[in-house]
């Protein structure tokens, strides 16, 4: 489904991505772990469209995304979520699920909002009319994904959604990518949190310094986590 | 009494027209964080568009100078400002002074430095009598037009579509394009909004002028800035609050100000800004909670 | 930032070559090569604060109507005071300073103009100052034009006598840009340079660049005091006009065409439009098209911004010998090629 090829990511001389190659199914759930500054967010970033590459070739669907605006890739149905949730903070709960939704062109109804709303996001039903702002960051980052949904994507891209959430929140979304996932979404998943992250994933591939290291399947990887562990640990 | 009236009607006026002025300003620089000194030139293209237009049925002539001043904002938006989209609020701020300023120079090998004068707005410049109070037939236009067209920004920016996407646009640009909004399209309402704002201001200042020249849109785009900073950069309440209330303020001063002071009242207004940039850059005018940007 | 050779000496030399080539060229010719020298002093003093701190001004055209009134009102001679300035308050009226020591008074009373300001631009910049500045520049203007006992307010000033020839426009060329490049190869200078390149750096000296942003206003508020003063006696007779919009886009342009971070780029920017200006002049009469000369400087302005925002010379400084290795300064790319805010 989503296939990337040699990608390389400049920021001036400093090489943020280098020859990163990877790919994501259909219904997979891949993450890309890595420390600090290993150009995970450079790498969702990057196939958003809000980078354009020094090289290498990005294809959604079987199409060429390299240099496409941010706006028609999501149009395309390649959601990002990225770091910081960055909901509209001004805007009420039901204006940043209704922006969400246009970003689908009219795949999904406000029905179909409501419905998904009461019944992956439950929380953010009573909130409707308030402030986006004014939620906790663990019902921002519901919000950053529901919104993220409310287009019907047909992958998800999400970066560190667990950073600077309670445990609890934590646990809870989770809790929400394994449902998004097992409801048969796509999702390429961005974590520092390693192991957990790696855990859920169908597959996963290990980032340092820009390049990619390792990749396995869940079982493999969980296997000899002690020696993957010393592998990222030893680098950033 | 009447003559209480009388100055009402008349601070009301130039309110509206100042409040039109920021406005324009106003939108622009929530959405894309330009502070665009060629609005001022957009009022001149308007102006000029009323000169050439001279002749023709008179409110057929105004939606075409409208219309031309909209179409004007969006080729600016392509050709100026699209090239230097990413760059700082700075360098928006000097490629608007430049394309002012090469505006102006345009305006000044086509038609001349001197002002050209228009007859257009002459039929608006009667005055009626309403239970004792005489009050001309512009202002009170000027009064329902500035008003219907605020209303319908505001209601456009609440809750239309479009709205919710100028409003996203203008808290996180990037964030907006990510789910969706085209940037281009965005950043062109913008300009055609602006247009439309400049557009009909531009009338009126005609009106009230009777004449055009190169440097027509100078000292409205000032009154502009001051309203557009005090009420709170990018606050679009803030810009129509502050309009009215300079609008005021002027007349007050034309009032009140010992004759020897009004030539300084316009220093005085300065002063007042450059202190609110520097103590107190969210503006004067207090703002609701966080939701008051666009 | 390393040390580096001064750039003034070649900086200094063009000059000299710049004014010993118009020496012998028309009387027309020469006193547009002056013009342009004496606005080269402006620039400089306008890079002085733009430049070193990375702050943009609208404003420093002010300080140099301070500057042209306050040296021009003091050089006018006692004998024409009676008849053009009756207005002006007993003490004024009975002076007459040598033009030199009132152009050094003009640069000191825009430099108190400036210090005035400087404890509210060391707390702001990006937008809000070149805001601020904008400000600053129209209040300057209004007073020049309604404060009428000093300025003849539209009537504009006359009888300023007219000091400026061309060797003396290029003497203080070379004085201004010997002393920029002093300044901005200073401890104080460099310093700030950092800052304006690096938010870290900046963040790390804290308060104290509000201060030394402060302390460079001064600076350049003097310098172009001084060059206003000169501009004065220049023109011999100016109204409030002069020293506005048209000087400040004038100046702006010099500045980012030549490039806005180096003492060279102010230089050669000002070389660069004074030149073309002369032959876009010819051609603007050819053509009876009053406003093309601006218009193309305003084309020129904006294909710099668009194409390359560090200006002709690039931020690079002109140097006579390289002392060991080339070691040139970094130049902000013109447009990222990602946004640096959003890196992993």
């Amino acid at each position: 489904m989503l296939e990337v090829d040699g990608l390389t990511v400049a920021y001036g001389r400093v090489e943020a991505l280098r020859e990163a190659t990877l790919s994501v199914g259909e219904g997979e759930l891949v993450a890309v772990v890595g420390p600090n500054g290993a150009g995970k967010s450079t790498l969702l970033n990057t196939v958003a469209g809000r980078h354009r590459p020094r090289a290498g070739a990005v294809a959604f669907d079987g199409r060429d995304i390299v240099g496409a605006a941010p706006e028609r890739i999501v149009g395309f149905g390649l959601a990002l979520v990225p770091e910081g949730r960055h909901i509209f903070e001004t805007l009420s709960v039901a204006e940043n699920l209704r922006l969400g939704r246009m970003a689908g062109r009219g795949r999904t109804s406000a029905e179909d909002v409501r419905e998904l709303v009461a019944r992956r996001f439950p929380v953010l039903e009573r909130y409707a009319d308030t402030p986006a702002g004014r939620l906790s960051g663990g019902e921002q980052q519901q919000l950053a994904i529901a919104r993220a949904m409310a287009a019907k994507p047909r992958m998800l891209m999400l970066d560190e959604p667990s950073l600077g959430l309670a445990p609890l929140m934590v646990d809870a979304v989770f809790e929400l990518v394994v449902q998004l996932h097992a409801e048969g979404t796509s999702i390429l998943l961005v974590e520092q949190n390693a192991r957990r992250a790696v855990s859920l994933a169908d597959r996963s591939y290990v980032l340092r310094s820009g390049r990619i290291v390792r990749e396995g399947r869940r079982e493999e990887l969980l296997e000899d986590f002690e020696q993957m562990t010393s592998a990222y640990m030893g680098g950033g | 009494m009447e003559d209480a009236i009388q100055l009402l009607v008349d601070a009301v006026s130039v309110g509206a027209q100042y409040a039109l002025l920021a406005l324009g300003i106003a939108l622009l620089f929530g959405i894309m964080n330009l502070i665009n000194f060629a609005y001022g030139e957009l009022l001149m293209i308007g102006g000029y568009a009323l000169v050439v237009l001279a002749g023709m049925w008179a409110p057929l002539m105004v939606l075409v100078s409208i219309a031309i001043v909209v179409v004007a904002a969006l080729l600016m938006d392509r050709i100026a400002f699209k090239p230097v989209r990413r760059a700082d609020a700075t360098t928006l701020l000097v490629t608007s002074f430049a394309l002012s300023y090469l505006l102006q120079n345009v305006a000044i090998m086509i038609f001349g430095s001197l002002p050209e004068t228009t007859g257009a707005g002459s039929g608006l410049a009667r005055s009626i009598d309403i239970a004792g109070v005489v009050v001309s037939r512009l202002d009170l236009v000027l009064i329902a037009v500035a008003g219907a067209l605020i209303v319908a920004l505001v209601l456009i920016v609440k809750r239309t579509a479009l709205g919710i996407q100028m409003r996203a646009a203008a808290e996180d640009f990037e964030m907006a394009r990510l789910i969706g909004v085209n940037a281009d399209r965005i950043i062109a309402v913008g300009f055609a909004m602006s247009g439309l704002l400049a557009g009909v201001a531009g009338y009126f200042l005609v009106a009230q002028t009777g004449s055009v020249s190169p440097t027509f849109g100078v000292s409205a785009v000032l009154i502009a800035f001051i309203a557009t900073i005090v009420g709170g950069l990018g606050s679009l309440r803030g810009a129509v609050l502050a309009g009215f209330a300079l609008g005021f303020i002027t007349i007050a001063f034309q009032e009140l100000l010992p004759a020897g002071l009004v030539p300084y009242r316009d220093a005085f207004v300065f002063a007042v800004v450059l202190l609110t940039l520097v103590l107190r850059p969210q503006g004067l005018i207090p703002q609701t909670a966080r939701a008051a940007r666009v | 930032m390393p040390r580096q050779a001064p750039s003034a000496l070649p900086l200094a030399a063009i000059v000299v070559v710049v004014a010993l080539v118009a020496g012998s060229l028309s009387r027309s010719s020469q006193l547009d090569v002056t013009t342009g020298l004496v606005q080269m002093c402006i620039v400089i003093g306008l890079y002085s604060f733009v430049g070193v701190t990375g702050v943009f001004s609208f404003g420093h055209i002010g300080f140099a109507a301070v500057g042209a009134y306050v040296a021009g009102v003091l050089a006018v001679p006692v004998t024409q005071k009676e008849l053009l300035y009756a207005e002006l308050p007993g003490w004024l009226s009975n002076v007459e300073l040598d033009p030199l020591v009132a152009v050094l008074a003009g640069a000191l009373a825009a430099g108190v103009v400036a210090a005035l300001l400087a404890p509210a631009f060391g707390r702001v910049s990006g937008l809000s100052a070149a805001l601020a500045t904008f400000a600053m520049l129209v209040i300057v203007y209004v007073i020049a034009r309604n404060y009428e006992p000093l300025t003849r307010g539209t009537k504009g000033m006359l009888g300023v006598p007219r000091e400026t020839t061309l060797w003396v426009a290029a003497v203080w060329a070379i004085v201004f840009v010997v002393v920029v490049d002093l300044y901005q190869n200073s401890r104080i200078g460099l310093q700030l340079r950092a800052a304006r390149e690096d938010d870290v750096a900046a963040g790390a000296m804290g308060a104290r660049v509000g201060v030394l942003r402060g302390g460079a206003l001064i600076l350049s508020g003097l310098l172009v005091g001084l060059a206003g003063g000169v501009y004065g006696q220049l023109l011999g007779s100016f109204n409030p006009d002069v020293f506005y919009l048209d000087l400040t886009f004038l100046t702006l342009a010099m500045l980012v065409v030549g490039g806005i971070n180096s003492l060279t780029g102010a230089v050669i920017g000002t070389l660069v439009l004074t030149f073309l200006a002369q032959w876009l002049r010819d051609l603007e009469g050819a053509l009876d098209r009053p406003g093309l000369t601006e218009v193309c400087f305003a084309i020129l302005m904006f294909a710099i911004l668009v194409l390359r925002p560090s200006g002709i010379t690039g931020g690079r400084e002109l140097r006579l010998r390289l002392p060991r290795r080339r070691r040139r300064q970094e130049t902000p790319p013109p447009v990222a090629e990602v946004r640096p805010n959003s890196r992993t």
